[in-house]
């Protein structure tokens, strides 16, 4: 209903140069900047704040049993996730609906390689070796900001499945729309890549 | 643009799930005034145990359960989950729902000539998320321990040790956040793309432009809460301890945990919000006053593009003076030094909007009709307010009167009188663009004159409690000797409260009976020149008959060589 | 404006390019980190290596190389500005010599 009588929901606005969805994701990835902006933020300042010995000290890179070769291969996976994602919205730029619909689905299949990765190879061998949210300040950290990081993939998994299936009926009635919606959900899953990229470096790499 | 579609829909998505922007205003506007009712009646249950500590509560104590008044009389537990929830339900629930999701919704949209919001079914989510987050806050007070009793500012590490309550009240806070958000996103978008043909930015009318910064202040201040609120979540349910110092005792027992956090974290984190929240308040109820005085006056509003700049100046600065709240944190002199200063630069823009509105009486040919008084009256409320508020602005004399009763005066100034009193004028001032009826004039005279004098009978005195150095935090102030000495203040305080909640009585019987009994009037019974009066009362789906052109500025009064004293925006020159 | 194709075609051979880029920094990042450049030189390259990579991302994948939508770029300006006052000034605040020297008498 609402795409007919409200301007500017495919075409794009003639002052801002984007169509309303468009305008609308990418101020939705403002705040999402300054929600991770936060975390990162609070990560500095109990980092600084931390005592320099006892117990309560920051774990030195050693100390956090971190392994950079899973979280090495994970950003891999983003960033193929990534490049398919964009192939998706060229295929349907091109006009073609089964390979845009393929390379969806070969994109949430990596969004689940990288949650599988991330629970199977990090979560449970690390909270079985006694790294859980209450070992330190940096654990809970790491629980907490590559938790709310996977709660985005899951995200992600869910408005690809739906655009894969029920969603994709749009594509009979506004094929422009549907491109749209899917550049949209493409730009949702590089910033949840972008956010990965400076996780990756700040827990696993650095000390 | 046909009611067509309006026609097939059922009860259901027409009133109960509509994306209708309008629908959905009013739904925020009852909720939250539902909630603005609930929580001074919170108050109201406080004011009893300050005045006349250790009494039965009056006919009321008899229903209270044992287990938090035994005898009538409130346990101090209770008082401070009544504090907390106060806070939280007037502010979070209440005036920013009635501000932005109400006012906002109805009105932004009809104003700048748009048929609905940019994203109606969002829209649809964020009240029905807000009213889940609402629902999710009054379970608070039926769990073990009872409600959220560490204030409205949930400082840990008292917070992180709290009863259930603080767990559900953090709970709800994520909700109402994420609803925040997905109205903001809605709200931008909206003024961005939707406006009328020939409606440039400057043309907008400024209630408009103070929707568009709140929506900003929303968007990038919300989410460090919700990041704080998850952190807190955490220390409470899963065992981390981020805002836990180490080695922290609480009433003789060393508290377990690996420690190792920063209490001092949270505060920023909230504070990031809840200095820009400040605005989100305000804005709003400047931008009705600010609608509510050129129609009353008959004359252009004073300054309009320099209120402009001022608001926009206003909202950027908004985010870098949150450490004025927390200068008794330890912070240095460097830091502290640094937010004073951004301090006292941002009440240089709030003072000339002040200046800007109350110029703007000057000479004009005043009407006083209930939403002028109200929003004559916000004029001075708002800079005994804010002029207060100069003295908590800087260390030296903060550190003197931090968290006492002379900071409760000074925000409730601003948010009691000042705010409140604006979307006063605005249920005035619109109510017969939503019913197509005005509201009774005797009654709202009634309800003006009482609400003003209590409302100062009420807050005035908190000033020199706070002076006497009474701390806002006292379950009993009189078991201090400076605290009983002010006591009679209190009781004033008190009496003035219990006052003011009678004086509402004359105001929910007219906003209910004007809906039948009220005087039918036309589309534009203030001959405003704005685009809502332009649409008919009230506005249909899709609100425009036929979609407006605008020609000219918001505030086009007493324009010379024209037969009308009003020029609609709309309205096409006579040749 | 300009055709489909012609979009689809600039546009894929950016994306190969920063795809290669991305592998190849991911590689230099923990290559770089095995080695110990003393003080906090190591976090200065990490982040550094990491704002590349997150621009290759949002000008190439998130097409803000081809945006040219001023609105756009004031919300990108006023988001950068408030993201770095909320990551530092907490961080100052904090530092603040008076601060420190209380902490000092804490531990005791």
């Amino acid at each position: 209903m609402s795409a007919d009588v409200l301007p500017y929901t495919v075409k794009p606005h003639p002052i801002t140069g984007l169509y309303s969805g468009k305008f609308g994701m990418w101020l939705f990835l403002a705040s999402e900047v300054m929600l991770f902006g936060a975390f990162f933020s609070s990560y500095i300042l109990l980092k600084f704040s931390a005592p320099s010995e006892g117990a309560a000290a920051w774990p030195t890179h050693d100390e956090r049993h971190l392994s950079w070769v899973v979280a090495g291969a994970n950003t891999l996976v983003l960033i193929i996730s990534s490049v398919t994602m964009v192939m998706a919205w060229l295929s349907l730029k091109g006009n073609n609906l089964a390979k845009g619909r393929l390379f969806l689905g070969v994109t949430a299949a990596l969004a689940s390689l990288f949650l599988a990765f991330k629970i199977f190879l990090e979560y449970i061998p690390h909270w079985h070796e006694g790294y859980t949210t209450s070992h330190s300040v940096f654990f809970g950290l790491y629980y907490t900001m590559t938790g709310l990081h996977g709660l985005h993939v899951i995200g992600g998994i869910l408005v690809m499945v739906y655009f894969i299936g029920p969603g994709s009926k749009l594509w009979r009635s506004d094929p422009e729309y549907y491109t749209n919606r899917i550049e949209c959900t493409g730009l949702y899953w590089h910033f949840v890549d972008l956010v990965w990229i400076v996780l990756f470096p700040t827990l696993y790499l650095m000390n | 643009m046909s009611n067509e579609a309006d026609h097939h829909l059922g009860f259901w998505r027409k009133y109960v799930f509509s994306t209708d922007h309008k629908v959905i205003g009013i739904q925020y506007t009852i909720t939250s005034l539902v909630f603005l009712l609930f929580g001074f009646s919170l108050l109201m249950l406080m004011r009893w145990q300050l005045a006349y500590p250790g009494r039965e509560i009056p006919i009321l104590g008899k229903f209270l359960s044992e287990s938090i008044a035994p005898g009538g009389v409130m346990l101090p537990e209770f008082y401070n989950s009544l504090g907390a929830m106060h806070g939280t339900i007037m502010v979070f629930l209440g005036v920013v729902p009635l501000g932005v999701g109400g006012f906002g919704n109805y009105f932004m949209p009809l104003q700048i000539g748009a048929p609905d919001m940019a994203f109606p079914k969002l829209n649809m989510l964020s009240y029905w998320v807000y009213a889940v987050g609402g629902l999710i806050m009054m379970t608070g007070f039926f769990v073990p321990g009872g409600a959220a009793n560490s204030g409205w500012t949930a400082y840990p590490p008292l917070a992180d040790i709290a009863t259930l309550g603080q767990t559900v009240w953090l709970i709800g806070m994520v909700f109402l956040i994420t609803s925040s958000l997905f109205g903001s996103v809605n709200f931008i978008v909206t003024i961005v793309h939707l406006r009328a043909r020939g409606l440039t930015m400057f043309r907008l009318p400024f209630f408009v432009w103070a929707q568009f910064v709140t929506a900003f202040l929303l968007l990038l201040a919300m989410p460090p809460l919700e990041a704080a609120g998850i952190l807190q979540l955490l220390d409470r349910v899963a065992g981390t301890s981020f805002f836990m110092p180490e080695g922290l005792v609480i009433s003789g027992v060393h508290q377990v945990g690996a420690g190792g956090g920063s209490p001092i974290l949270w505060q920023h984190l909230f504070w990031f919000l809840g200095h820009p929240e400040v605005y989100v308040l305000l804005l709003p109820a400047m931008g009705i006053v600010a609608e509510v005085i050129p129609a009353n006056t008959r004359k252009p509003l004073f300054g309009y593009k320099s209120i402009v700049y001022s608001v926009l100046f206003l909202g950027f600065m908004s985010f870098i003076v949150w450490a004025h709240h927390m200068f008794l944190t330890g912070m240095g002199t460097t830091m502290s030094t640094f937010f004073a200063t951004t301090t006292m630069i941002i009440s240089l823009p709030s003072v000339v909007i002040l200046t800007a509105l109350a110029l703007s009486l000057y000479k004009g040919a005043i009407r006083l009709t209930v939403p002028m008084l109200f929003a004559l009256a916000f004029l001075p409320m708002l800079g005994i307010g804010g002029l207060t508020g100069l003295p908590l602005g800087l260390p030296a004399s903060d550190i003197y009167l931090h968290d006492t009763y002379y900071v409760i005066g000074h925000f409730h100034y601003v948010v009691a009188p000042g705010i409140v009193f604006g979307l006063f004028a605005g249920i005035y001032h619109w109510y017969p663009k939503v019913t197509g009826r005005k509201m009774n004039e005797t009654l709202g005279r009634i309800h003006f004159v009482l609400s003003f004098v209590f409302m100062n009978m009420v807050f005035m005195p908190m000033f020199f409690q706070g002076m006497a150095g009474v701390s806002r935090r006292l379950y009993d102030q009189t078991v201090y000797t400076h605290g009983s000495a002010v006591q009679d203040l209190t009781v004033l305080s008190s009496w003035g409260a219990w006052c003011l909640g009678l004086a509402q009585i004359p105001f929910i019987l007219n906003f209910f009976l004007s809906i039948w009994k009220g005087k039918a009037v036309d589309a534009n019974p203030w001959q405003a020149t704005t685009l809502e009066w332009a649409a008919p009362s009230p506005p249909p789906h899709g609100n425009f008959v036929t979609q407006p052109v605008v020609h000219r500025g918001p505030y086009e009064y007493s324009v010379p060589d024209r037969s009308d004293d009003f020029f609609p925006q709309h309205a096409l020159a006579e040749s | 404006m300009e055709s489909a194709e012609r979009t689809t075609h600039k546009h894929s051979g950016a994306y190969v390019g920063v795809f290669v880029s991305l592998v190849v920094l991911t590689i230099v990042t923990v290559a770089v980190s095995t080695f110990d450049f003393g003080g906090s030189t190591n976090v200065v390259i990490a982040l550094a290596i990491a704002a590349v990579k997150g621009s290759l991302v949002a000008a190439i994948f998130m097409h803000l190389k081809w945006e040219s939508s001023r609105q756009l770029w004031w919300l990108i300006l006023c988001c950068a500005i408030f993201a770095f006052t909320l990551l530092l000034l907490p961080l100052f605040s904090v530092m603040d010599p008076p601060f420190q020297a209380q902490m000092g008498t804490w531990g005791d």
